[in-house]
């Protein structure tokens, strides 16, 4: 006896929740019977009964037929505005769904297509968790109108502030959007939870329906790498070095311009040789006098500036290179976006 | 008597020695004077404008130097015109900044309507070079001809000449010019022929050292 009893327990509480789940099923596959056999009163409380019980249901495809079948059972039950009604509740529910013309008459279509015409909305498909590296892809999502109307897509943050719009223009049937992980003013979003708002317009502009996925964002930067440190004086080689008030330059300058002004006649001895030698002489002479008066005190190493020059041209090359590396690295973030399920929001008397 | 005024190219240019990794350019114009004796007649002097190209191209303390210059040098009184062109390729060594030596080749040819005469030397040089500032270089060459081959008959008894300048940097732009004065001789005693070649001129120039 109380092995029977547990037994029967044990199966009531396996089945139960099956039971659950079928009752609607069996209402609507019933309310659609009652439809085919033309038994629309019937067919209405069936079908308005599963309807209540499947409202908190996930599986849109059930209500979609189960509101299917009672708009067009109202259609035949001269209830036109009932039967509006409905379909506009069907096309919220989901935009991209069409009757099917072979199953339904003009009359049932003609009722579904002005109410779909009549109410903007759409649809969203996106990925439940996307990644991508800033410059290299990006966030996807495939939005299905209900007709043609405006859309307007926008990445916001949690409080609804705008970051930036993603699209804004008309939608038919479908329209690829996509998000490159950028601000509007082009910088990598930072870590946060944000949310994707496809805002359905009218004919005035007026938003009638928002759909919203809420976005958890996880931006990782890469590091960026420390620039080279200055070449310090201990790396340089001295410039300058004392030079006994320009006497090389005064005794290089005479040397030359002495040489050249006289050595020639020692050279040609025979021939007689013009005055050049002595004006080139003598502005090489000149020019050791200037060079003493400029360089009097110190002077430059000519190898040390160059050594040094290369030094300091290395540096700033590689500083150069690393900035560089950084600002492509500051530019660049690998995101992850995982996408919460959607919440619609209609305007009242939409 | 050729027609107009002669144009001479003259070279006064002597490519120094690069003492790194270096590559010059440089053209540049001035005033050639022959002063030539031959066996049969007295001094017969001739000048000119000419034109001369120079460059260098240096490996380390080596570089390599060449140089040609061309022109047309009148004659004074009964002496006629010629044309006149001389080349020259030097291999530099620069044991340090301011000094190297050098040795090469110098070709010097006289284009008379009789003829082409040809002088062919074998040169050593010493160069000396002193900054005065850093835009002004000093530099004074020294050469000696060490072989020759001659279009006359007998043995070269001298051949030496000398170059000095000076060269301005022109900022820091890979640019310079030069102030140039070189004077060259050769004597053959036994064919009666000596000629001293003066050249002064400048040049401008393209190249880093």
């Amino acid at each position: 006896m109380i092995r029977t009893v547990g037994a029967a327990l044990v199966a009531a509480l396996t089945v139960a929740p099956t039971l659950q789940g079928q009752v609607p099923d069996s209402l609507i596959a019933s309310g659609v019977r009652a439809y085919r056999n033309l038994d629309f009163d019937v067919a209405a409380g069936f079908l308005t009964r599963a309807l209540s019980l499947i409202a908190a249901r996930p599986d849109t495809a059930r209500r979609a037929e189960a509101l299917t079948y009672l708009g067009a059972t109202e259609v035949y039950r001269q209830r036109p505005d009932t039967a509006r009604a409905l379909f506009r509740a069907l096309v919220r529910l989901s935009p991209a769904y069409r009757i099917d013309r072979l199953i339904f008459p003009p009359e049932v279509t003609g009722v579904f297509d002005a109410a779909r015409r009549a109410t903007p909305a759409v649809a969203a498909r996106l990925d439940p968790e996307q990644r991508f590296r800033t410059g290299a892809g990006g966030l996807s999502a495939a939005l299905f109108g209900s007709t043609f109307h405006d859309v307007r897509v926008e990445l916001q943050r949690a409080d609804a502030s705008l970051v930036r719009t993603l699209y804004a223009g008309p939608i038919a049937d479908s329209l690829p959007v996509a998000w490159d992980g950028r601000s509007v003013d082009g910088a990598t979003v930072p870590s946060g939870r944000y949310q994707l708002a496809i805002a359905s317009l009218d004919a005035a502009g007026t938003a009638v329906r928002i759909l919203r996925f809420p976005l958890e964002i996880t931006t990782t930067r890469q590091d960026t790498i420390p620039l080279p440190a200055q070449p310090d004086e201990r790396q340089l080689l001295p410039e300058r070095k004392a030079a006994a008030g320009g006497v090389e330059s005064l005794l290089g300058g005479l040397l030359v311009g002495i040489g050249v002004s006289l050595l020639p006649a020692a050279v040609g001895s025979d021939a007689t040789l013009s005055g050049g030698r002595f004006a080139v002489g003598g502005v090489v002479a000149v020019a050791g006098v200037i060079g003493f008066f400029r360089t009097r005190g110190h002077r430059n190493v000519p190898e040390n500036v160059a050594a040094n020059a290369s030094i300091r041209a290395a540096w700033r090359d590689a500083r150069d290179a690393a900035a560089a590396e950084n600002d492509r690295r500051r530019g660049t973030a690998d995101i992850v976006v995982r996408v919460g399920p959607p919440q619609a929001i209609d305007r009242e008397g939409s | 008597m050729r027609p107009g005024l002669p144009l001479l190219l003259l070279a006064a240019g002597l490519a120094p020695p690069a003492l790194a990794q270096s590559a010059a350019l440089r053209v540049g114009a001035g005033q050639v004077r022959a002063d030539q004796v031959f066996p049969v007649a007295d001094t017969v002097t001739r000048s000119g404008l000419a034109l001369t190209v120079d460059g260098a191209f240096g490996l380390g303390p080596v570089s390599l130097a060449v140089r040609y210059l061309e022109g047309s040098l009148a004659g004074d009184g009964a002496a006629g015109d010629t044309d006149f062109a001389e080349g020259e390729a030097i291999l530099w060594v620069a044991p340090v900044r301011w000094a190297a030596l050098g040795a090469g080749r110098h070709l010097r040819s006289y284009v008379e309507p009789g003829g082409t005469e040809r002088w062919t030397m074998w040169e050593v040089r010493a160069r000396g070079s002193a900054q005065l500032t850093e835009a002004l270089t000093a530099y004074g060459v020294f050469w000696m001809v060490v072989g020759s081959g001659l279009p006359v008959s007998g043995s070269l008894e001298s051949g030496r000449g000398l170059e000095g300048g000076l060269r301005v940097a022109l900022g820091r732009m890979p640019f310079s010019a030069e102030l140039r004065y070189r004077v060259d001789r050769l004597a053959v005693p036994d064919a009666g022929r000596r000629e001293t070649i003066e050249q002064l001129g400048i040049a401008i120039g393209v190249g880093r050292r």
